[in-house]
């Protein structure tokens, strides 16, 4: 009997689900996410970067169509406070109803929040371009002023505003200004997580270390670079200004619901929600400089060199930031653990040079 | 004729033990001399890391005063800044009379509150010694004899280089612990 009100309760939920209704989702994050991410043993670095990548393609079991986008965004964005809708991306307000029209003001539609014309020609509509976890519900008006600008910061930018269904201004969601969108702070780590989840996605497993393409094909990858939708002069600058975002702007519940329901639709995860510390794994400067300490460290042979690579270590340490350090607790552990015998080692060579000078300090005081 | 050849050979016997002792008694005689200041470092190497002391003794009043410098390797703490060269500089001064240590003041490293009897160059002490003009090399067989204070040390050689005093005397040997130690003493007269 419980068997039978189980799988009538699954179907009913499909049936839900494929009628975009939103469907309240028990909240089972913590244990599934842990499990999902048991293949994941990289510390950081282009290691990390490549078990990110196997993983979420491995687990993208379904490649949605850009009109799922459509049907499934009241399940992955449901309006906040129980409200009817979907929760715009980048002004997190409530909006009605969908639209295909871009004249329609203050209804939604699905926004490439890495646009198509600046994917290389990776995508349109299908693999990238219709990626759940990519792809966010947008008020039109917003969307199109927003248009293909390339993300960075406008220090001097004119304010993008959402409308209404009047055609007035409703709320803003950012700024821009030479083809550069700034959004506001509390949507600046929604992009940077979903800009990184796309890279590590979509880029071809040979670009980022990893070692297959899994179940999607082989055309919906490519190459991908972060300057192709950050503004920056390099991809390191691209990135610096990605994880600023993605500490500015911590993982908000409207990203963990949507994290589960875009699981549950295709399969996979967005990793730089469910652990934003991979961020700075992959491509922290200040982590990467860490952990090339700790190991140089770890790989001394004599007191002397113990003692020259533990000090750069701690000082690569002393430069990470709080969150930074929780992510490598790991490796913290190990540099405690060599400081520890180092510094017993230096305690024994203290006690030696202090037993030599005393007896020189004996010997010499017989001089005259 | 056999008679004087006889003599002649006893008392070139007689002078070369004589010239043989009147060095090492000659090396003693410097260390009596009055020097207004003695220099001695003391390095000791562990493996690729080195600590060095400098001792500074002068005459104070009807005693000596010894200033030191002296470097320990620091330790290292995660949420400190570490010392650049991994070291931390212990500096101050005692003063001895009688032998006795009688006041110190800076940093304290241990010093002894009695001193020794000081070096001593006795044949007994050495091996393989060679002088050249100015200069004394030697083994030393009997560390605790030579150095004037009980210790526990292997392979110790002895250089020296003199005029009507020292100038310079260095000392190496290897630790117990198996460190490799020198001493570097420098004499102003």
């Amino acid at each position: 009997m419980r068997r039978f009100v189980r799988n009538v309760s699954c179907l009913g939920v499909a049936v839900l689900l494929c009628l975009g209704v939103a469907v309240p989702l028990t909240a089972q994050t913590a244990a599934g996410a842990e499990d999902y991410y048991a293949p994941v043993t990289a510390a950081g670095g282009t290691e990390l970067l490549g078990q990110l990548h196997d993983l979420v393609v491995n687990t993208h079991t379904r490649y949605c169509s850009y009109n799922d986008c459509r049907d499934y965004a009241t399940t992955t964005d449901p309006a906040l406070n129980g409200e009817s809708g979907i929760v715009e991306f980048y002004t997190h307000e409530t909006i009605a109803e969908y639209t295909k029209n871009g004249s329609d003001a203050g209804r939604w539609n699905r926004e490439h929040v890495w646009p198509q014309s600046l994917s290389g020609g990776m995508w349109g509509k299908e693999g990238g371009g219709s990626d759940l976890h990519h792809i966010r519900p947008s008020e039109v008006k917003m969307n199109g002023t927003r248009g293909n600008d390339k993300f960075g910061e406008v220090p001097n930018g004119s304010p993008v505003y959402s409308k209404k269904t009047d055609g007035t201004n409703s709320t803003v969601g950012g700024t821009h200004a030479g083809g550069v969108f700034e959004p506001l702070d509390e949507a600046k780590g929604d992009v940077a997580r979903i800009v990184l989840y796309v890279y590590t996605h979509y880029n071809t497993y040979t670009n980022v270390g990893g070692t297959t393409n899994g179940g999607g094909e082989d055309r919906l990858f490519g190459t991908l670079k972060l300057t192709q939708i950050v503004a920056a002069a390099s991809e390191e600058e691209a990135a610096e200004l990605l994880l600023e975002w993605n500490g500015l702007d911590p993982v908000d519940e409207i990203e963990t619901t949507r994290n589960e329901a875009v699981y549950r639709i295709q399969g996979n995860r967005n990793p730089f929600i469910d652990h934003p510390e991979y961020a700075d794994a992959v491509w922290g400067t200040r982590t990467q400089s860490f952990l090339a300490a700790v190991e140089a460290a770890e790989k001394a042979e004599t007191f002397g060199e113990r003692g020259a690579s533990l000090r750069a270590a701690i000082a690569a340490y002393r430069a990470l930031s709080a969150q930074e350090r929780a992510a490598q607790s790991g490796a913290a552990e190990k540099l405690f653990a060599a400081i520890a015998a180092y510094n017993a080692e230096a305690a024994e060579y203290n006690e030696a040079a202090k037993r030599t000078d005393g007896f020189a300090v004996e010997s010499a005081g017989g001089l005259t | 004729m056999r008679g004087k050849i006889l003599i002649a050979v006893a008392a070139c016997a007689v002078c070369l033990c004589a010239c043989g002792t009147d060095r090492y008694g000659a090396l003693d005689g410097m260390l009596d001399a009055r020097y207004s200041e003695i220099e001695l470092t003391v390095t000791e190497t562990f493996g690729d890391a080195s600590l060095e002391s400098v001792f500074v003794l002068t005459d104070a009043g009807e005693g000596k005063r010894i200033a030191y410098t002296v470097e320990r390797f620091a330790a290292l703490d995660p949420d400190g800044a570490p010392a650049e060269d991994g070291k931390e500089v212990l500096e101050g001064a005692a003063v001895f009379r009688g032998g006795m240590l009688v006041s110190s003041e800076g940093d304290e490293i241990g010093l002894p509150h009695v001193l020794g009897e000081g070096l001593s160059f006795r044949k007994e002490y050495f091996s393989g010694a060679s002088f050249g003009k100015g200069t004394m090399r030697a083994d030393v067989t009997d560390p605790s004899g030579f150095l004037g204070v009980q210790t526990e040390c292997t392979q110790m050689r002895v250089e020296a280089e003199y005029g009507e005093v020292f100038g310079s005397i260095s000392i190496h040997y290897r630790s117990a612990l198996g460190s490799a130690v020198v001493w570097e003493y420098i004499f102003t007269p």
